[in-house]
């Protein structure tokens, strides 16, 4: 065993930390204004930015069972105890329901009972899909599909084409969550992946930044 | 003429009637001017009682008057910000 902890870990565990206190920054800013309205879109909004900081933490957690495979044999969080696949269930329903609940968010006034059910149905079954194959990629493919169809929903269903800074935020900020899902084991060599980690926290703490604005 | 009130400019246009009449009006002249049918000012008003936004307080001669609590002053204080954070987000 090592006598430090890797690098590799290190900056994963610090990248995981950073997202998941702004998502959860973000989800605390918001409380207030939620508490006060009990407005559907705030609540939404919130709830997907909580989500997400989770799935960061899931993302860290099997990041980590990969990390501690490849580096200690020994390391009791191995592949074959299937807590990979555990993982992978969780951080592919938090984040597919993450991307859900921004989209609820925007379109809540148009949204029956049972879209919610549907939501979460949907990110279960996606969420064991992936599970059972052990493959984030496939969380990757799924969410990238999820991902267009909330988009295009978002840009056309309020009746307004245009593409608002916000919606290019929102973008952004599922675009890179993507990103960061495509190249969650790419091995030492990958020298893009810290400056994709600093825009990921960058565009987030710009989100952060724009709500703190509305609700001092 | 103006366009129909979401709820949050309802609920903002009542608390502003009871604020602006130094914080104590009597229920229908609240109703009155808060420009709702009957019906709807009843399920408006319960709302507000139950949420903690007004409260009920009777006066020496057994005359019932309408306040605002904290909760009521706090929702007015904030209530361009949130619109405008609901605005900026597209909720």
């Amino acid at each position: 065993m090592p006598p430090f902890p890797e690098p590799d870990f290190v900056v994963e565990l610090v990248f995981a930390a950073v997202m998941f206190v702004l998502c959860y920054a973000i989800y605390r800013r918001t409380r207030e204004s939620y508490e006060l309205t009990k407005h559907q879109g705030i609540k939404y909004f919130r709830e997907s930015f909580l989500l997400f900081g989770l799935s960061y933490v899931m993302s860290f957690l099997l990041s980590l069972t990969m990390l501690s495979t490849e580096a200690f044999d020994f390391f009791p969080m191995r592949h074959d105890f299937g807590l990979s696949s555990i993982f992978i269930f969780l951080m592919s329903y938090f984040s597919t329901l993450a991307i859900f609940y921004l989209l609820f968010s925007s379109l809540w006034k148009k949204l029956s009972d049972k879209s919610l059910l549907v939501g979460h149905s949907a990110a279960a079954i996606l969420s064991f899909v992936a599970a059972f194959t052990r493959s984030h990629v496939i969380v990757l493919l799924i969410q990238s599909v999820v991902l267009v169809i909330a988009a295009a929903s978002t840009l056309f269903a309020r009746g307004s084409k245009k593409l608002t800074a916000t919606k290019v935020t929102y973008l952004l900020v599922f675009g890179l969550w993507l990103v960061n899902l495509w190249i969650i084991n790419p091995g030492p060599d990958f020298a893009l992946k810290p400056v994709l980690e600093v825009a990921s926290a960058v565009v987030l703490l710009i989100v952060y930044l724009r709500v703190s604005k509305w609700t001092k | 003429m103006n366009r129909k009130r979401d709820r949050l400019a309802v609920i903002f246009d009542i608390l502003r009637v009871i604020r602006d009449h130094h914080n104590s009006i009597k229920p229908t002249p609240l109703l009155r001017k808060s420009n709702l049918s009957s019906k709807r000012f009843t399920e408006y008003y319960s709302e507000l009682v139950s949420k903690g936004f007004v409260k009920e307080v009777r006066d020496e001669y057994g005359r019932n008057y309408v306040t605002l609590t904290d909760k009521g002053f706090q929702y007015l204080a904030k209530y361009d910000l949130i619109k405008k954070f609901i605005t900026e987000f597209e909720l």
